[in-house]
């Protein structure tokens, strides 16, 4: 089974090398892409270094959504069966894949979202509470028109299996993707499941939500969700 | 001919300056050039032709004629709006396309010139 790890990059060269670390050294079966969306950091460079991992170097910045797709085409193109959606800032774990991608090979789900919310203990970081209001906005509006609980619906720690792939190569939406997507897959029929993670605080850099910014994203995104939900469906 | 009329035909004829030598040396291209042209020409008409102004502002149940002179310019501008919104969305959806297939035909192009460079070595 060939497993490809989609880690999406801007101006991260603090966090990089530890990511590429984590993912070698606690999950080394996967090839790893690395996508650079057009940073003015070092990122790229620093990843380079490398061997054995494979960068694309983004010629102008798409935004999250942009450069996940990217890896997706490109998992499609060299035939992929998993995808992986990791992020580059250090705050998924590696170690945390194989409950990840579990779900997929025993074919129990098409897509699988890995959950801060779903583990009784605290262990681990959730994140502030006004995200988490967001966030549960996110999962009100999200099982209202899927009709399924998704409790972390802005997690970027993923997997896909081949169809999944093959149809989000071509339907991903951009600038902040996680809550759209859960949407257009659930209204295109995908099996979704959550498996609880462990997170860690960004280790490095800041959020690209903050302040104003967060506003617009979440009536952005609203909009987006329920221009998804009104749609005809792709498949 | 009143003061109003002639303001109207003189703006109405400014329009149709401001795009159609634009439309003529290309520097727009004919599918958005078809609503500057087609709105600049109504205005126009109904600017010179009085009693059809009068006709359809009646039909409106608008009072004061060059009113709908105004109403067509208005609608005019917000088709275009509307066409340049689609039109921005669509080369978006291009550029990013275009981003994507460049990144990974990068990626490519540098694995063929690495096997090759390899390739060259054992031989």
């Amino acid at each position: 089974m060939r497993i490809l790890t989609i880690v999406p990059v801007f101006n991260e060269e603090k966090a990089i090398q530890l990511v590429i670390d984590d993912l070698k050294k606690n999950f080394p079966q996967a090839d790893i892409i690395i996508v650079n969306d057009g940073s003015r950091d070092n990122s790229s460079a620093i990843a380079r270094q490398n061997k054995g991992i494979k960068i694309i170097d983004l010629p102008t910045n798409l935004g999250i959504g942009g450069s996940v797709q990217t890896g997706f085409k490109y998992a499609l193109k060299n035939n992929y069966d998993i995808a992986i959606q990791f992020d580059g800032d250090g705050q998924h774990l590696a170690k945390e894949i194989h409950n990840l991608i579990q779900p997929i090979i025993n074919k129990k789900a098409d897509v699988v979202i890995g959950s801060r919310f779903l583990k009784p203990s605290q262990r681990g970081f959730r994140c502030r509470w006004t995200r988490r209001i967001g966030i549960k906005i996110f999962e009100w509006i999200n099982s209202l028109i899927i009709q399924q609980r998704i409790t972390d619906n802005t997690s970027g720690f993923r997997a896909y299996n081949k169809e999944a792939i093959r149809f989000l190569a071509y339907n991903y939406p951009t600038d902040y993707p996680e809550p759209e997507a859960v949407i257009l897959l659930g209204r295109n029929r995908f099996k979704i499941k959550e498996v609880p993670v462990e997170m860690k605080e960004r280790s490095h850099g800041k959020s690209s939500i903050s302040g104003l910014k967060s506003i617009y994203y979440m009536i952005k995104v609203i909009l987006c969700i329920i221009m998804t939900a009104l749609r005809y469906r792709e498949r | 001919m009143d003061k109003v009329q002639i303001i109207a035909i003189i703006g109405s004829i400014c329009y149709i300056l401001l795009t159609l030598p634009l439309v003529f040396r290309k520097r727009i291209r004919e599918e958005y050039a078809i609503l500057w042209l087609l709105f600049g020409g109504l205005l126009l008409f109904f600017s010179i032709w009085r009693e059809g102004l009068h006709l359809i502002s009646k039909l409106l149940g608008i009072n004061y004629p060059p009113v709908t002179l105004l109403l067509i310019l208005i609608l005019s501008l917000l088709l275009i709006l509307v066409q340049y919104s689609v039109e921005i969305s669509k080369l978006t959806q291009k550029t990013i396309e275009l981003s994507q297939e460049l990144g990974i035909t990068r990626l490519e192009l540098e694995e063929l010139k690495c096997k090759l460079k390899r390739k060259k070595k054992k031989t």
